[in-house]
């Protein structure tokens, strides 16, 4: 008995230093990629340093005409107040090697934390729409960011100077001034995948309460603004869109198929202390600029319009699937799987994950797909 | 006197011989004391070889089993049934670091006190503590105080043997009496012819018993009654594995055989973390599992080991969604090789280590689940696998009767 004791304890001791073997988040990841398809052959490791207050790595691999290709890409993450965007080239084969980074500092990050950030599309050699907030001052309105990332040039530059953000160089493009985005979004593009589409909500900067919805088009030549969806008219939505919103979630449901076209947009309401959303759409046609609107059910944070017509939202890591009156279809834990976008591939539409496991202070990754009509699949 | 004595008894008319006095050693603890039950018995054996080492002309025995004493008509009742002509009683108070002991002597020949002494110890600190100055004051007191009798009883040129019965279960087996092993008969006794004056150990066995060590000092003919308890057939225990999670198990003991199974859980919903995170852990996960093993040890060593082997599944009961198995690591493979110790007639402390085998679909993201912050001792990671060699688990385990 008496040298019982004091080796037991030895061994509470020890053990009480072992780390166990579970985590919430990766076993409900687990969950969910054992019905999807893994995009990378072997595991991704990002030679990287990074700050251990740094969380929500997120991998973005850059898009081919065959489709995401995971050799190259971006990873986003956030520290403090801090998005980051760090372009990753691929050193050897599973091993990239980060490049240039940008940071960008958000003076109030909740709610819309984790980083806002889109899909990369390429444009010319290769882009990232990094739509995030900037910054310096987080009620202008003029807060969006378009970098211009090239990882296998190791570059990562801001387009448009940002004097004049890219925003307002779209909106000059157009011809409209006086207009600052407060929405963007990045949609699956065309079934033949040769490109994607963005859509942006701008705000009259001089006159309260009017709003203006614009589309681009990027190709592997250009970002190319398409024609508004909705004409080039300010439209009134001072009836459901607080004044003074300077951020929100949007998407425009362009698909002929789903007529009239809506539009979504999703935001904190601080008075309330919650996400509402709502839908708008013209009647009888769109771009008769007669506005019908409506509140949606959904209290989270939208943060896809899929090309089913779905929303979807992933705020706490709990993925929610909502049909376009806001009605819940589905919802099922993402754990650690991180939403990155929706990508047409051979003519059907995927949505596409990356989780980030981190292990002997090393950033790993893996990319998973799963078609979009069958994200249902993935409640238990 | 005593020659005087027992010449007026018709005694020493004939030739004469020297028989040695033999003196009864009782220690009693007051239930107030820090004692435990068996402090007793281990200081009155230190006493004991002290006062033979002093007065080799006295044989020093301990009665057979304990029994209440309190009275100096219980002492000599104890004391003739032991086999012994005079008593000496420790009685004990205190604790380890503040003993206080009252010793008394008594000559029941002569019917006559031959010491009283009361002194304290406050050095001994443990059994280990007890050294021969400790002694020194009563083994001084005791010395000399027996003289031996003289005795006319004619002295045998061949030794002589005292007969030891042993009652005890029919078919019991007894050993370390010689050989061969004794089996007790259908009558529930059985005999063996032994040197007298001797100390004797030996163990009784009996499938479904738990097996009996006893030691007995043999001064003439004499019985022993054993007391075998049946070995349970069921058991609990409460555990906590890897200093974190607790447990409960419920066992079964396969008659007639060391072979157990073993099924409970574990759960880390209401663990301790004892770590940076806090003190509590409130993982959702909680393990079932089930296993078989085999005691290699006899029931009754003070080690007892075994192993067992079994798997376990692992249950992921987050809020608001319904328990599922993990599907990163959903059971394992677990070996344990233990040891346990009885605290109590009932119960027994445990320390297991226990390798396990987790089969995974994906070791990166249970590499992961570990922290960023490893290397994890003790872990290897293969292509569909991990190894934990480093786990351990600590309990209690109770056995009824």
């Amino acid at each position: 008995m008496k040298p019982f004791l004091p080796i037991a304890a030895a061994v509470l001791l020890c053990s009480s230093c072992m780390p166990v073997p579970f985590d919430l988040a990766l076993s409900q990841g687990a969950a969910a990629t054992s019905r999807m398809t893994r995009v990378n052959t072997s595991l991704i490791t990002v030679k990287t340093g990074f700050d251990p207050s740094t969380r929500d790595f997120a991998f973005y691999p850059q898009i081919l005409a065959s489709g995401p290709d995971c050799s190259n890409g971006f990873v986003v993450s956030a520290r403090d107040l801090s998005p980051q965007v760090t372009a990753v080239k691929e050193a050897s084969p599973g091993t990239l090697n980060s490049y240039s980074g940008q940071s960008f500092f958000i003076a109030n990050p909740d709610p819309y934390a984790p980083p806002y950030a889109a899909w990369p599309v390429q444009v010319g050699t290769s882009y990232f729409l990094g739509i995030t907030f900037d910054a310096l001052d987080p009620f202008n309105l003029s807060s969006y960011i378009l970098l211009q990332g090239d990882p296998v040039a190791g570059t990562m530059t801001t387009v448009g100077g940002f004097s004049g953000p890219m925003a307002s160089r779209i909106l000059s493009d157009l011809g409209v001034g006086n207009a600052g985005v407060i929405g963007a979004s990045v949609s699956a593009g065309d079934t033949a995948g040769t490109f994607k589409r963005v859509h942006w909500l701008g705000a009259n900067t001089g006159v309260p309460g009017q709003y203006l919805e614009i589309a681009g088009q990027v190709s592997a030549a250009a970002l190319v603004m398409s024609a508004t969806p909705r004409g080039l008219f300010w439209a009134d939505l001072s009836a459901f869109i607080p004044n003074g919103l300077t951020r929100c979630m949007y998407f425009y449901d362009e698909d002929p198929a789903r007529l009239p076209n809506r539009s979504f947009a999703s935001w904190w309401d601080t008075g309330k202390g919650g996400w509402v959303s709502y839908a708008w759409w013209e009647e009888p046609t769109t771009g008769s600029g007669v506005y019908f609107h409506k509140q949606l059910p959904i209290d989270h944070r939208l943060d896809a319009l899929l090309s089913t017509g779905q929303l979807l939202s992933t705020e706490g890591s709990m993925a929610r699937l909502y049909d376009r009156d806001g009605n819940l279809q589905a919802s099922f834990p993402l754990g650690n799987l991180v939403y990155i976008g929706e990508e047409y591939v051979g003519g059907a539409a995927r949505c596409y994950f990356s989780q980030c496991l981190i292990y002997d202070h090393t950033l790993h990754f893996n990319v998973y797909w799963i078609a979009t009509d069958q994200l249902t699949t993935l409640v238990d | 006197m005593l020659a005087t004595l027992f010449c007026a008894l018709g005694f020493g008319q004939e030739s004469v011989r020297l028989v040695p006095r033999r003196v009864m050693l009782v220690a009693t603890v007051s239930q107030e004391s820090g004692f435990a039950p068996g402090d007793a018995l281990m200081i009155v054996r230190s006493l004991h070889q002290r006062l033979q080492e002093a007065d080799r002309d006295v044989i020093f025995v301990e009665p057979e089993m304990d029994a209440p004493a309190a009275t100096q008509e219980d002492l000599a009742a104890l004391a003739g049934r032991t086999g012994a002509d005079s008593w000496l009683q420790v009685s004990l108070q205190g604790d380890w670091t503040s003993a206080r002991l009252h010793v008394r002597a008594f000559d029941l020949l002569l019917r006559t006190s031959v010491a009283d002494l009361a002194m304290s110890r406050t050095s001994w600190g443990s059994a280990g503590g007890l050294s021969q100055e400790t002694w020194t004051e009563i083994t001084q007191a005791i010395a000399g105080k027996y003289p031996m009798l003289e005795s006319s009883a004619p002295a045998s040129a061949a030794p002589q043997l005292a007969r030891l019965i042993i009652r005890a279960l029919p078919g019991s087996l007894v050993t370390g009496l010689g050989s061969p092993p004794l089996r007790i008969g259908k009558d529930g006794t059985a005999f063996r012819m032994l040197p007298p004056l001797k100390e004797y150990s030996f163990r009784t066995d009996l499938v479904g018993y738990v097996p009996v060590s006893t030691r007995i000092y043999l001064s003439a003919d004499r019985e022993v009654d054993l007391r075998q308890v049946k070995s349970s057939t069921w058991g609990l225990e409460a555990s906590l594995a890897d200093s974190r999670a607790p447990g409960a198990d419920i066992s079964v003991y396969f008659p007639a055989s060391s072979l157990f199974a073993r099924t409970g859980f574990s759960t880390y919903a209401l663990g301790l973390a004892l770590d940076s995170r806090g003190i509590l852990l409130d993982m959702p996960l909680t393990n079932l599992s089930l296993q078989f093993g085999t005691y290699l040890s006899p029931e009754d060593r003070l080690f007892r080991f075994y192993v067992a082997v079994g798997g376990f599944v692992r249950m992921v009961h987050a809020p608001d969604t319904r328990p599922l198995l993990d599907r990163l690591a959903p059971a394992g493979i677990r070996l344990a090789v233990g040891t346990e110790v009885p605290v109590s007639d009932r119960g027994k402390l445990y320390l297991e280590l226990t390798p396990t085998f987790y089969p995974t679909s994906s070791p990166d993201a249970l590499r992961a689940a570990l922290g960023q912050d490893n290397g994890a001792p003790g872990w290897a990671f293969g292509p569909g696998e991990a190894l934990n060699i480093l786990s351990f688990r600590v309990g209690y385990r109770w056995r009824p009767g």
